[in-house]
């Protein structure tokens, strides 16, 4: 049996000692570099957004933004309302419509429904000066969807599935009990039935509905197919909400709330 | 006064009354080379005549053609105060077809026994545009229409299609008039199978126009203008345009009276090359783009000269002439120092006119006035190609002069500061804005001096879970109802749970019998209680109760052998002699009358 020199046994156990005590303290450390490094670019946003240099405060809101490992609602709406005091409107929509979607604390919700609302309204304003089309998926439509994608809908399908898987068990292992509350149990997995199959089936339809995206900059062309060198058909204003239908390469066809559908560049949108 | 009467009353000759000619066109005015549908009609009365009045004598007029078309006759007749009448009506229709212009008189009559009866009114036509030159030209929708006259052995064929191009040699741009007609002399029913190709060209598209008839190499022809386009090359050689395909299917009769005659068969339409040229090198200006193309005059007008400071104007800038305005460039618009531009809001118009395409585009450029003074906007230039004169040509626009007013309102305005970035907005839309912002403004920023963590809820339920637990659901309840459905196929009947029943109670007798051998403390009665049982068992319902010789027969009736029947007897009354005290046994005489039993309970499957 041969035996390791002394020395390198000594070499290697302090190298592993190395390892074991330094790690952890270098991944506290970095940790803490990249919380300081967003908070720093997120105060200093702060700042500039409360001195009225509003492009400043987006710079500043997007290196945090791409900082930051998981999404914000806060940031998401400071960024939103940025963009929306610089009148950068597609931006403006679409970190807003993120963080109503991120769903904050009431605060958030309650500025960023609104500035959200300012914003669509100036949306369309500009639409009209510049005679483009504009287009916010704003219908019962569009509501009812959003409503179906909801968690609470999932829940309550999941649920009303749940309870029928448990009364089909419930019949196997124990039939007495069904049958001294069978009126009782019937009713309950008639109505959990319907809930199951109609929000089921109609959540579904939801869930593979059109993905959005966002239009962003101003009086964008849409054109009748996918490439600069197609006609273009009709312009949509930045800040428009359209549906994603198809895509080319660098280019998406999308459909807009009045059905009309036509191409738009990639770089123009905001998915 | 007799002599008067006497003549009154002398019988006369009976003499028909004179037909009655009415004329109908279904226009007064017309272009040179369009045909009009002249209807004519003929009334006479039957009464005394002995022939008919014959067809319509059509002006000979000079420049005018006329082609019949159809006729129809219908008779009514009539019973008044005892006297039959009737009347015959006959209508002859025909196409007029003028081939100068000028006004034509149509003094239409028909012969009615030698005698030339004419139109009370009569009917003029008017006719409008250039004289035609030749039987096979097209008229005004292709001037001066090249390959329009069709070849004689094309002219030899029943049906035949040909392109039409005013142009055979054109530069890159230009545009060509080009028209495909179908040619027909016999009735037929046509399908356009393939249209031409017009590869390498921008093309618009033309209203084609209405069928003509012409006469051409001694023959009848109707001409039909299938497409219609205006054509722009976008390269230069010698480009083709395809001849296009059609199915001839050759019929008699009209209408529902229409029957196929002989086989259908395709023509073919002969490509067309066209001769495109470059673009001249020599005096082309610098970043000339090749689809400026044409005769072209711009113009600018602003809405206001005088503004304030802040304010908006809107220029408008008006590209007009002949070309494809379309997708013409005009170049970057000017702005002026001091003011800030917007992207132009475009306009465009485009029609066409004897076989050429005119255009109007308009751009409206809102510029807003961030200093004050006079501000000048440039003369914008635009560079265009004129095939006619084969040369480079540059349209100016005027310069014009603005006089902005300072802000008075504004204190930073005074030493011609520029409107701060969040007013980039118009007037009308600033304005706007400023009322819908006292509704209400933008919620501040959060302002945090740091950014919240760990609290962004993640919902556990995405879509993949939400569809697994959707679909696990159904797939539960099916493998519960399989389950209940498996074991209630699988539960024991009601048979075999008696018979278990009863073979376990056997094996218990057999059991407190072998106890008994030794010692034989019960031994015989549980012995007889087990063979008793089983031979109950054995012989079925109709032995329950019996006496045991009853109990025998039943065994035997039914099939059991002799030998078990009489062992069955033997032990049952050894069991009761042994019970009563009648004849005790030894412990071997037991272990033997238990195998015994064993042996035919085991033959009897009880055990």
């Amino acid at each position: 049996m041969t035996r390791r020199p002394p020395c390198a046994v000594t070499g290697m156990r302090r190298r592993m000692l190395a390892v074991v005590l330094c790690g952890p303290v270098l991944g506290i450390w970095s940790t803490v570099a990249g919380a300081d490094v967003v908070d720093s670019a997120y105060k200093s946003a702060g700042e500039a957004a409360m001195v009225g240099h509003w492009s400043e405060a987006v710079t500043q809101y997007e290196r945090a933004r791409s900082l930051l490992a998981s999404p914000s609602a806060e940031l998401e709406y400071d960024l939103g309302t940025a963009y929306a005091h610089t009148n950068e409107l597609g931006p403006a929509v679409f970190h807003l419509r993120s963080a109503l979607r991120l769903a904050g604390n009431d605060r958030v919700r309650e500025g960023a429904r609104r500035n959200l609302s300012v914003a669509t309204r100036r949306v369309s304003l500009r639409a009209e000066v510049s005679g483009a089309r504009v287009s916010m998926y704003e219908g019962w439509k569009s509501r009812a969807e959003r409503l179906l994608r909801s968690q609470a809908v999932g829940w309550m399908s999941l649920l009303a599935g749940a309870y029928l898987a448990g009364l089909a068990i419930v019949r196997v292992l124990a039939p007495g009990v069904l049958r001294r509350l069978r009126s009782l149990l019937l009713t309950l997995g008639v109505i959990c039935a319907c809930l199951f199959l109609s929000l089921g089936v109609t959540r579904t339809i939801a869930l593979g509905a059109d993905p959005e995206a966002v239009v962003a900059g101003e009086r964008v062309p849409v054109r009748e197919g996918a490439g600069h060198h197609h006609a273009t058909a009709f312009h949509v204003e930045g800040g428009s909400v359209v549906h994603l239908k198809e895509s080319a390469p660098g280019w998406r066809r999308v459909r807009l709330d009045d059905g009309l559908e036509g191409w738009i560049s990639e770089r123009s949108l905001l998915l | 006064m007799g002599a008067a009467a006497a003549a009154g009353l002398s019988p006369r000759e009976a003499r028909a009354a004179e037909p009655v000619l009415r004329v109908r066109v279904d226009r007064n005015t017309v272009e040179v080379g369009r045909p009009v549908t002249v209807e004519v009609e003929v009334k006479s009365d039957d009464r005394g005549r002995a022939q008919e009045p014959g067809d319509p004598i059509m002006p000979d007029l000079p420049g005018l053609k006329v082609a019949f078309r159809s006729s129809g006759m219908s008779r009514s007749m009539t019973y008044r105060n005892g006297l039959m009448s009737s009347e015959t009506t006959r209508t002859f229709v025909y196409n007029l077809t003028p081939l100068q212009p000028g006004v034509y008189p149509l003094k239409i009559g028909v012969n009615d026994g030698g005698k030339v009866v004419l139109a009370k009114e009569v009917v003029t036509l008017t006719a409008e545009g250039a004289t035609m030159s030749g039987a096979g030209s097209q008229q005004a929708q292709a001037p001066a229409a090249e390959g329009a006259s069709p070849s004689s052995e094309r002219l030899s064929e029943e049906v035949f299609a040909q392109i039409v191009t005013n142009k055979k040699r054109a530069y890159v741009g230009e545009a060509i008039t080009a028209q495909w007609e179908v040619w027909q002399r016999v009735t037929a029913n046509i399908e356009v199978d393939m249209l031409p190709v017009f590869k390498d060209f921008y093309a618009v598209e033309l209203k084609a126009g209405e069928a003509l008839e012409q006469f051409v190499g001694g023959r009848q022809w109707r001409v039909h203008p299938a497409v219609r386009r205006i054509l722009f090359p976008q390269k230069s050689g010698k480009l083709r345009i395809g001849g296009g395909t059609l199915t001839v299917s050759p019929s008699s009769g009209f209408g529902l009276f229409s029957r196929p005659r002989g086989r259908a068969f395709t023509v073919r339409g002969e490509p067309v090359e066209v001769e495109i040229l470059p673009l001249p090198a020599r005096n082309q200006p610098a970043g000339f783009s090749a689809n400026n193309v044409g005769s072209y005059v711009l113009s600018v007008e602003v809405d206001r000269q005088d503004l304030e400071q802040g304010e908006a104007l809107t220029a408008t800038f008006t590209i007009a002439g002949d070309g494809n305005l379309k997708v013409f460039d005009p170049g970057e618009w000017p702005t002026p120092t001091g003011m800030r531009s917007y992207p132009p809001k475009e306009s465009f118009e485009q029609r066409v006119r004897d076989g050429k395409i005119y255009g109007v585009r308009k751009f409206e450029v809102l510029y807003v006035a961030d200093t004050a003074g006079t501000i000048v906007f440039p003369a914008k230039q635009i560079d265009f190609f004129e095939p006619e004169s084969a040369k480079y040509r540059v349209s100016e626009s005027a310069s014009i002069e603005v006089n902005v007013r300072p802000r008075a309102a504004d204190p930073s305005s005074a030493g011609g500061g520029v409107v701060p970035p969040e007013a980039d907005l118009s007037r009308p839309e600033a304005d706007a804005l400023a009322e819908q912002d006292q509704a209400g403004e933008l919620s501040p920023v959060l302002g945090a001096a740091a950014l919240e963590r760990g609290h962004e809820q993640v919902s556990w339920l995405t879509t993949q879970r939400w569809k697994t637990g959707m679909l696990t659901v159904p797939g539960v309840g099916v493998a519960a109802l399989s389950v209940a459905a498996l074991a209630k196929r699988m539960r024991p009947s009601a048979q075999t749970i008696q018979a278990r029943r009863h073979r376990s109670q056997a094996r218990e007798l057999l059991a407190k019998a072998r106890a008994g051998v030794d010692g034989g403390v019960e031994f015989e009665a549980t012995l007889g209680a087990l063979v008793q049982a089983a031979a109950v068992r054995k012989a079925g319902d109709e032995a329950v109760g019996r006496e045991r010789s009853r109990l025998l027969d039943t065994l035997r009736s039914q099939g059991c052998a002799e030998a078990d029947v009489s062992m069955v007897g033997e032990t049952l009354d050894a069991c009761d002699a042994a019970r009563y005290g009648a004849a005790a046994r030894e412990p071997a005489e037991r272990a033997r009358l238990l195998r015994g039993v064993e042996s035919l309970l085991r033959s009897w499957e009880v055990l």
